[in-house]
């Protein structure tokens, strides 16, 4: 299986403040990789840097052989913890601004995934809630056929009803040809989507594996072994 | 389907797939799913479901057709082969967990009887 | 850049449609109310004049002051607001996205400047307007006469020197919208993760310009001839800036 993201000795600081600490792991084409720690542990840095948002101070990434940069971004999805979109924009402006500047993107995908997460085209944006507001860059995102998607907390501040969909989405996205990383603090809702795991703390990486080896090996849920592990180091 | 965290996944299905064989819902020539299709129903990761359905190759209870689907095999001793594989992992999970909790033998075996008896009466 | 064109005309149009719309309802009462005359004449005015002289004014005097503010201010939503991870993660390079809104903006403008020279020469044309407030014009007697005389003087007799005087209003305003543009730029750079206090605008906008302008006087003492040679000057800090700001987009704002 091909490798679709090399991480190689990376390291972003802010200021004197080091959030992510020489990291490095590969992830091979058709896999997900959950991607654990406490606040603060360098999470969404990571993916802000994957995503070229964030510029690192050392170290590389590769994304099918490419450095960060703006062909890879036209590979990514990135789905950051924040609204990115214009307020003043509706729902069908973000598809169209999407759908402009996307060349991955799927509008008949993207109409699916509105109906399913039940959000209709002609709402403003500036009206709907923090929860809807998340549904629809989930739509937007899942919408596009990347190569590499990289989800910040995708579940947080919706419902569970809605975490079920994100997941059932999160799985009927999964492509052999793609990869996805899932950062999330709701880890017994979506350690099921796992095929690897990454631990961080502290900016570097204190635990990995395939999901399925560490829950026969450790004979706990990812959830669990996430407690266990940073109960003793915190 | 719910899933017990502790233990992989793919061993969670596969004893899913062989309870049904057992109690004679899936039998020999029915079609399972396709990979893509249970993960979608159950949730999971399709390369959990994958693994699966290769490990159940392997120890000869389903068959990849090329073009069609993965078939249960219409192997008659299969099904009394996996009932005791089952029942010996079942059996051995309960007297662990009833060790654990401080039972002798003795006593396994009485709460044992005294419940089946409980039960065709 | 065609999508960032096409993005930027989406969501500016129906602001500039409704400028046009009051820009052109403003001009034809002027136009309608008979006597621009009494307008700007001296005298006893209506209430109605009175509105409509004032309204006038705000409109042609406020469209320039808008435009040369959404210039300055294209890149704020790039770098200070929560819209910037979306367009950080843009597969585009800095200058597209930057350049292609800038050439949108100029466009609106350019058309803002057709519409008021249009009603500009209407207003002009009517026989008996003072023409101490307009260009000298061949009082003809008779309104499409003076309209003749006027797009005659103004795209024929002229042409060039028109042209020339458009050409450095184009060099300066971009030069400003630069250097306001770099400066925001540079402050994103410098001080991540901070919001723009306004009395810094102030402190920044005044140590760029101060310096480019200096550099300005002192390089156009060279050719004292033309006044195309700080025209020039202007213009080339004007892409200096532009190139300096796409580099800070790209290379040193982080999301």
């Amino acid at each position: 299986m091909k490798n679709l993201l090399e991480v190689q000795n990376l390291t972003k600081k802010y200021g004197s403040k080091i959030a992510v600490d020489d990291v490095s792991f590969t992830l091979e084409q058709g896999k997900i990789l959950g991607l654990l720690g406490p606040n603060g542990s360098g999470k969404t840095t990571l993916l802000k840097v994957l995503a070229g948002i964030q510029h690192p101070n050392a170290g590389t990434a590769h994304i099918l052989g490419n450095s960060i940069g703006v062909e890879t971004k036209g590979q990514t999805a990135f789905l950051s913890d924040v609204n990115p979109l214009f307020t003043s924009m509706k729902v069908d402006d973000a598809i169209d601004f999407y759908a402009d500047f996307f060349a991955d993107f799927d509008k008949v995908k993207c109409d699916e995934l509105l109906d399913f997460m039940k959000l209709s085209k002609n709402h403003r944006i500036k009206a709907m809630s923090k929860g809807m507001i998340e549904k629809l860059n989930l739509s937007l995102i899942f919408a596009r056929r990347a190569r590499l998607f990289l989800l910040d907390e995708p579940l947080g501040g919706v419902d569970p009803v809605a975490r079920e969909r994100i997941v059932t989405t999160i799985i009927k996205t999964y492509s052999e040809d793609s990869s996805i990383i899932i950062s999330s603090h709701l880890v017994h809702d979506v350690e099921n989507t796992f095929d690897e795991v990454l631990m961080l703390h502290e900016g570097k990486i204190i635990l990995s594996g395939d999901a399925e080896d560490l829950r026969s090996s450790h004979g706990l849920s990812i959830n669990d072994l996430f407690v266990k592990t940073f109960q003793e180091l915190l | 389907m719910q899933f017990t965290g502790s233990i992989p996944i793919y061993e969670q299905i596969m004893r899913y797939i062989k309870k049904e064989i057992i109690t004679g819902e899936l039998n020999g020539e029915d079609k399972i799913p396709s990979v893509r299709d249970l993960a979608d129903r159950l949730s999971v990761n399709p390369n959990t479901v994958s693994r699966a359905y290769q490990e159940l190759e392997r120890e000869g209870l389903t068959e990849t057709r090329r073009g069609m689907g993965t078939y249960i095999v219409g192997d008659k001793t299969m099904k009394d082969r996996i009932k005791k594989e089952l029942s010996q992992d079942l059996v051995l999970d309960f007297i662990e967990e009833m060790k654990a909790s401080g039972f002798t033998a003795e006593e396994i075996i009485g709460f044992v009887s005294e419940r089946l008896e409980k039960e065709t009466l | 850049m065609k999508a960032v064109i096409r993005q930027q005309i989406k969501a500016r149009y129906k602001i500039f449609l409704g400028n046009l719309i009051l820009l052109s309802t403003v001009s034809l009462s002027v136009l309608v109310s008979g006597n621009a005359n009494a307008l700007f004449g001296g005298g006893s005015r209506s209430l109605l004049t009175y509105w409509l002289q004032i309204a006038f004014v705000a409109i042609y005097m406020g469209i320039p002051i808008y435009c040369l503010a959404s210039l300055i201010k294209l890149i704020k939503s790039m770098v200070f607001q929560d819209t910037k991870y979306l367009l950080l993660s843009l597969p585009r390079r800095s200058y597209s996205i930057f350049g292609g809104t800038f050439l949108t903006v100029l466009l609106e403008f350019a058309l803002y400047a057709v519409c008021m020279f249009f009603w500009l020469s209407l207003i002009a044309a009517v026989p008996g307007s003072p023409k101490d407030y307009f260009l000298p014009v061949l009082n003809t007697g008779s309104f499409f006469g003076n309209l003749k005389a006027i797009y005659y003087a103004v795209f024929v007799k002229r042409f060039f020197y028109h042209v020339q005087v458009a050409t450095l209003m184009l060099i300066y305003g971009t030069y400003v919208a630069m250097v306001f543009n770099f400066s925001f730029s540079l402050f994103a750079a410098l001080f991540k993760h901070k919001k723009f206090p306004k009395i810094l605008t102030i402190v920044f906008i005044y140590f760029v310009f101060d310096i480019s302008v200096r550099s300005l006087l002192a390089l156009s003492s060279i050719g004292r001839a033309s006044i195309w040679v700080p025209a020039g000057i202007t213009g080339l800090l004007a892409i200096g800036f532009f190139v300096g700001t796409c580099y800070l987009f790209e290379k040193k704002i982080e999301g």
